[in-house]
């Protein structure tokens, strides 16, 4: 994986083709294709993707979803949804069916709407809800993109989503990067910060932003090999990011859970025994 | 002997005459004039004054000294159908009595009563005499007063029930009434309770106790702190009496952990010696207080429901949330190492043994105790969590539907729903409600009006469809519900068991309640509305002062019976009461033997039998289906805002059997285990009554009433012993008197001094006079 260059992807047409060919057709369970048998399950877990531009700019990895599924059902017990991701407009409707949403950046993002901006507000508000903001670190470095431009923009538009409010850094000691690993860094593929960020809504975060493309840690190509390397921590940094984004599931999923003072001494411990 | 003041002028006078009649016959004796004729009539008139005088003298001597003879004293037994249930204090009285006769020397005669007199040979006779339905005081105090000499002692142990009317026999017995079934004195009475007013959930409560009994008694009795509307125990210790009343005990009671206003009945368990409980009972009114409302939350998997339940109680600084989120299950393989993961060991044991006690209400969400190797035992220590008073709130689930544990019938039984179709793990399976009484719409469930869900009923079911029968909106597939007519619904069942409630949740997704708020987020949370509107409910904060308690009076009107119902906080009109299911026989064959059906109910009471609230006068109105199956009591409230609602019920077996009497007040159902008047209030007032009659024919026969047979249990009282003694005394020096007739006996002594004085006077007249003296 070392010798991947950063921003180089395959054949991203053919590989998405492939990806969701196989996602449609050979997948074990029922498909969208029979409708008829599908019906969401509210007990399992459904991340929503919103849509702006089109859909290389708003969801430029579809096939990390099914990683990322994979993964949470491998290492916890959650139980997700067949199809993991939806893609949705951030209107009050599409909203409501979910928890948790990634807002994943591009270039060709403009700005929302003032009622896309107030539906997004009301439904962080209401309760659960949470936006994980990322960038595809990847597909801006392949296209030279102007990336602090780009942070500019999405932070701007964060701060006109929640008026009066404003990104703080979440604490490594915060339970996003406890919730299920113990995480030491912000990870991605390209750390170009180093903390995670967010808006706090009560006690727990309604919005976390990462701009070092968190998913695209989890590319890969049709033979399982990860397209992109991570820079400057390698696998090592890698680990670290898919730990992250397993995390930000389960912390969307059970709050503040792993704040309880039941927890602390617990993994102080570990955090010791690491140490070592 | 007592002298009374007529007594001391009576010898006063005597001794003065005699020193008067002594002197002047010696001064006429030395002036020789006796000799003359006229004063041979006058010594004639002093030798007359001077008999009368020795004759009041030695009646007054006479009188009093034959208390050398027997002290004999009648014991007159009631043996009416009245006494039945005396009997044991009876036997106990008796045998105090025969022992204090023993000590004292006096003699006992027995005699049994109800319609006749019967002379028994020795007391273990008196069980032997048939226990009948008339009780005639009055013939057989009289009967008796011919048998006995007149003064007789006669101590009757009798309740005072007398079935020839209330006309007090006049005899020249000397009766004294030993009161049974009630008095204004007791055996053991709770004398005061010093209770705190405000009390912790939880905590402790010091409080104290005032015990008056029979000093000299020691005994070890129960105490009870009971909730008379439950119908349960809520505390329960034992006191050891020393003998030395009044005793104060300071006591420590555990709360409980409901809270609210708390109207409980402090009791004294009725001893073997004492015949009557009636005060041994005192109010406790006491507030529970709640720190805070401790809520354990324990989920097999994490979840957005989670997520957001748990946010929510975390909201409320007055709740205290310990959760547990099962992470990763047994199967679960993460890639990485276990100095990686931040997880902890799950503290079963400790949770289900050790800490369950400690909160309020317990959360249970899709756990399946099979699929963490844990024992399924750990479920019977939710249900006793459950039974002493814990809220349990079961989220039903995929693990929970794979398992094929949840189908135990305890498991039903405690819930209040079974399964039924398809094999544990084979499929989904479906939930069927075992007792219908159990199930609650969910959008009824909140106590206040406001914020109750069926309120907004009509807007929201433009949002859900959650009245038409069809799919909950984003509720689990295969977590529904089946009613009667096997139409699927969104599930929740709810239910109160012993002191506790149980509610069943049977499906998942309602964070999405939360998230459709809409944007303006106006109108009604219903997420917000039905979990706290649920938890509220299971910890037993919307029951707080929600009294219901219901009273039969067996007073009849046309063959109807008064039934009165207290309804806190119950709605103004008239409310509807039937029997609970409780009401019918164990082989669940109504006890009423009217059975067809009646129109239909469109509130959820039962059909059939609809009776109207009591009318004017003498004709209570009567609404009657007939063939009905079952009794619905409309009962009309009596003042506006009191809560207490009077009407009338059917004199039918189906009512006084009825365990429980159901009515329904917003969406719960609440019951209430009916109390017969005929019970303490009828009896303390009827006993007030009887024992004043006694007290009547106390007054009527020289005597005085004994006090309450309770007394006598262990021995007769020294001072009443002292007060018989003295009655034995008085009624013997009467016998005395009995050549005189009537009053004369009494009035003799006194009669003769003024005879006497008189011819003194006399003589003095016509000696001054008549110039016999100078």
């Amino acid at each position: 994986m070392e010798d991947k260059k950063i921003g180089v992807r395959g054949e991203r047409s053919g590989v998405s083709k492939g990806i969701l060919f196989l996602l449609f057709f050979l997948t074990p369970h029922p498909s969208p294709l029979t409708p008829s048998l599908w019906a969401f399950r509210p007990d399992r877990f459904r991340v929503g993707v919103l849509r702006y531009a089109a859909a290389e700019d708003h969801d430029p990895y579809p096939t990390v979803w099914r990683d990322l599924g994979r993964l949470l059902e491998q290492a916890t017990s959650i139980e997700t949804d067949p199809l993991v991701k939806e893609i949705i407009s951030p209107t009050p409707r599409e909203l409501a069916a979910h928890a948790l949403i990634f807002w994943v950046t591009s270039p060709n993002f403009r700005s929302w709407s003032a009622a896309e901006r107030q539906a997004l507000k009301n439904w962080v508000r209401l309760g659960g809800g949470m936006i994980v903001v990322t960038g595809a670190e990847g597909i801006k470095s392949a296209a030279n993109a102007n990336d602090d431009q780009l942070d500019a923009k999405v932070r701007r538009e964060i701060e006109a989503i929640f008026e009066g409010s404003s990104l703080e850094v979440v604490a490594s000691t915060h339970a996003v990067f406890r919730s299920f690993y113990l995480v030491n860094q912000a990870g991605g593929v390209l750390i170009k910060n180093r903390s995670l960020v967010g808006i706090k809504t009560g006690e727990r975060y309604g919005l976390v932003y990462s701009r070092n493309d968190l998913l695209g840690t989890l590319l890969r190509d049709q033979a399982g090999v990860y397209l992109f390397g991570c820079y400057p921590g390698g696998e090592t940094q890698r680990k670290e990011s898919v730990k992250l984004l397993v995390n930000i599931v389960v912390y969307a999923l059970t709050g503040t859970y792993k704040q309880d003072v039941i927890h602390l001494p617990f993994i102080e411990q570990k955090l010791r025994l690491r140490r070592r | 002997m007592r002298f009374q003041f007529e007594d001391i002028l009576l010898w006063a006078g005597l001794a003065a005459a005699a020193a008067v009649l002594s002197a002047l016959a010696t001064q006429l004796y030395q002036s020789g004039k006796l000799r003359a004729g006229r004063g041979k009539a006058i010594i004639v008139l002093r030798f007359f004054s001077l008999a009368a005088l020795l004759m009041a003298l030695g009646g007054l001597i006479i009188g009093p000294s034959v208390s050398h003879q027997e002290a004999r004293l009648h014991v007159l037994v009631d043996r009416s159908l009245s006494m039945s249930w005396q009997s044991a204090s009876v036997r106990q009285v008796l045998s105090s009595l025969s022992a204090w006769a023993k000590a004292n020397g006096v003699a006992l005669d027995f005699y049994a009563f109800h319609e006749e007199l019967k002379k028994l040979k020795k007391s273990s006779e008196v069980f032997s005499v048939a226990e009948k339905n008339k009780t005639q005081i009055k013939t057989t105090l009289e009967a008796l007063g011919g048998e006995l000499d007149a003064g007789s002692a006669v101590v009757m142990l009798t309740d005072g029930v007398e079935t020839e009317g209330l006309a007090a026999p006049r005899t020249a017995l000397t009766v004294l009434p030993l009161a049974f079934g009630a008095g204004p004195a007791s055996d053991l009475e709770i004398a005061e309770v010093r209770f705190p007013s405000a009390i912790f959930s939880r905590g402790e409560a010091p409080f104290r106790l005032i015990l008056n009994y029979p000093a000299g008694l020691k005994d070890t009795l129960g105490v009870t702190i009971r909730d008379p509307k439950m119908n349960f125990s809520v505390w329960k210790t034992t006191l050891a009496l020393t003998g030395l009343p009044p005793q104060e005990f300071e006591l420590i009671f555990p709360v409980p952990r409901g809270i609210g206003p708390k109207n409980w009945e402090l009791e004294i368990n009725k001893a073997a010696w004492e015949t009557d409980a009636a005060n041994n009972r005192a109010e406790v009114r006491t507030e529970i207080l709640r720190e805070k409302l401790r809520v354990l939350y324990l989920a097999g998997q994490p979840s957005f429901d989670y997520g957001f339940l748990r946010e929510l109680i975390r909201s409320q600084p007055s709740r205290e949330l310990v959760s547990f989120v099962i992470l990763r299950n047994p199967e679960d393989v993460p890639p990485y190492g276990e100095t990686e993961l931040s997880l902890i060991p799950f503290p079963a044991q400790e949770i289900f043994t050790q800490s369950l006690d400690e909160f309020d209400v317990f959360i249970l969400q899709d756990f399946a105790f099979s699929r963490f190797a844990l024992p399924f035992a750990y479920f019977e220590h939710i249900i006793r969590f459950v039974r002493s008073g814990g809220g349990f709130i079961f989220i039903s689930g995929e693990n929970v539907l794979k398992s094929a544990e949840y189908g135990a019938q305890a498991v039903s039984d405690f819930l209040g729903i079974s399964l039924s179709g398809g094999e544990p793990f084979a499929g989904p399976m479906q939930w069927q409600v075992a007792d219908p009484g159990t199930w609650n719409k969910i959008f009824t469930l909140h106590p206040d009006v406001d914020k109750n869900l069926e309120t907004a009923r009509e807007r929201l079911s433009g949002v859900y469809a959650v009245y038409s029968g069809q799919d909950f909106s984003n509720s689990h597939p295969a977590v529904k519900l089946k009613d009667s007519q096997g139409r699927e619904h969104p599930a929740l069942v709810a239910r109160s068991l012993d002191k506790g409630r149980v509610a069943w949740v049977g499906f998942s997704g309602s964070w999405s309640w939360k998230t459709s708020w809409g944007s303006d987020r106006k109108g009604l949370d219903v997420y917000d509305a039905f979990w706290e509107g649920l938890m509220k409910w299971a910890s037993g904060e919307d029951a707080a002062g929600r009294s219901f308690q219901v009273f039969l009076d067996p007073e009849r009107r046309r063959g109807l019976i008064r039934v009165t119902a207290v309804l806190e906080k119950g709605p103004p009109g008239s409310i509807k009461i039937w029997p609970g299911r409780k009401g019918f026989s164990a082989g669940g064959s109504p006890l009423n033997p009217v059975v067809e059906r009646g129109p239909a109910s469109t509130r959820g009471e039962p059909s059939g039998l609809v009776l109207g609230s009591g009318g004017k006068g003498d004709s209570p109105a009567l609404n009657h289906y007939p063939g009905s199956e079952t009794i619905t009591i409309t009962l009309e409230e009596k003042v506006s805002g009191s809560g207490i609602y009077e009407g009338w019920a059917p004199d039918l077996p189906a009512v006084w059997a009825a365990r429980e009497f159901q009515t329904r007040l917003g969406g719960e159902v609440l019951t209430a285990k009916p109390s017969v008047l005929r019970g303490r209030q009828r009896d303390e007032r009827r006993s007030r009554q009887d024992y004043a009659y006694l007290g009547e024919v106390a007054a009527a026969n020289h005597g005085f009433v004994l006090g309450d047979a309770g007394q006598w249990a262990a021995s007769v009282p020294a001072e009443t012993g002292r007060r018989i003694l003295s009655a034995l005394k008085q009624s013997r020096e009467r016998e005395s008197w009995a050549g005189a007739p009537g009053g004369w006996r009494q009035e003799l002594p006194k009669y003769l001094v003024l005879l006497a004085s008189f011819i003194l006077l006399v003589e003095w007249a016509w000696r001054r006079w008549s110039g016999i003296t100078q």
